[in-house]
């Protein structure tokens, strides 16, 4: 029962742990709006900070929740798809339960041990999981069976660029660059690659790449990141001359 | 030339020359070296179990939050 003289303060504490207790769509819209409405009027408390956060977390979570279960279920109608078991993975990974795709995967591999597609989706779990020694030795094996793999060899380029080796990682992206160039995850990866090396006209290059591309193909309303990340970089650029001169 | 290279012409030259039986070769294959992966992977300590951690995580939020 509600208290009628319930301060907006009260009332929000009330309904986030309403939500938090009873996942209701109702008590997490309300309390949104409760929250919004009291950090305009005190954008300097950290407490409500604090509670407006944890009611974002708890609905995304449950959001992502709700995401995996439809994941599942593309892939009970669709087995022969491959998008819905990278995102599952993604899913699981943000929810921190690895461990489920993990298990998932291996007995489908042991199920099915002739299915490249076994190898990537295990290997991708591990990989997610940060366990990168395991990851390593699903790529390996995978690539005893199909040496060419593109996605096997694309999961090596990331866990060469997790564990450091970035040069060996971009080379990686290279051959597939040469491969399929009409495939832009090599582009996108080695540009995130190349600022994190601090290779930003290199970086950029990558950058402006996509944005031709995606310009060629009628996908102009992608190239606002691309463009973003470049602002980014230009913006490294310049504090990168500003402490070369001193200034 | 390696191991790899070695393994790789051979693989060429199993599917050119043995076309029908390529397909049984390939699965005999691979079902060892998912044995093998398989069996290693297990030999390992499971990557750290994050499925508790989400609600150890839950717990402690409830626990230790203030109240308004």
């Amino acid at each position: 029962m509600t208290n009628p003289a319930e301060t907006l303060r009260q009332k929000a504490y009330r309904l986030l742990d309403e939500y938090g207790a009873l996942h209701e769509e109702s008590a997490y819209a309300e309390a949104k709006r409760a929250y919004q409405q009291l950090l305009a009027e005190y954008p300097d408390d950290a407490g409500l900070h604090l509670e407006y956060g944890m009611l974002q977390d708890w609905h995304g979570r449950r959001s992502i929740r709700a995401a995996v279960c439809c994941y599942e279920r593309a892939i009970e109608l669709d087995p022969g798809q491959d998008a819905p078991h990278f995102q599952l993975t993604h899913s699981r990974a943000a929810l921190n339960e690895t461990e489920r795709v993990i298990g998932l995967y291996k007995k489908r591999l042991a199920a099915a041990p002739d299915q490249i597609r076994e190898y990537r989706f295990l290997a991708r779990a591990y990989l997610y999981a940060g366990a990168r020694d395991e990851a390593g030795k699903v790529i390996a094996a995978g690539r005893k069976l199909e040496p060419d793999d593109p996605t096997l060899l694309d999961l090596e380029a990331d866990l060469l660029d997790a564990a450091g080796r970035r040069e060996e990682s971009l080379a990686i992206r290279q051959t597939l660059k040469q491969r399929d160039p009409e495939d832009l995850g090599s582009w996108y990866m080695s540009a995130f690659t190349l600022e994190a090396m601090g290779r930003y006209q290199e970086a950029t290059a990558e950058w402006r790449y996509i944005i031709s591309w995606l310009e060629a193909h009628d996908n102009a309303i992608h190239t606002e990141w691309p463009k973003e990340m470049i602002a980014g970089i230009e913006a490294k650029i310049v504090a990168a001359d500003a402490g070369d001169t001193g200034s | 030339m390696n191991g790899e290279d070695v393994a790789s012409r051979m693989r060429l030259e199993l599917s050119a020359l043995a076309p029908d039986r390529w397909p049984a070769i390939r699965r005999a294959v691979a079902a060892r070296i998912a044995a093998g992966l398989l069996a290693e992977l297990d030999g390992l300590p499971r990557p750290a179990s994050r499925l508790d951690l989400e609600r150890q995580r839950r717990a402690r939020q409830l626990a230790h939050r203030e109240v308004a």
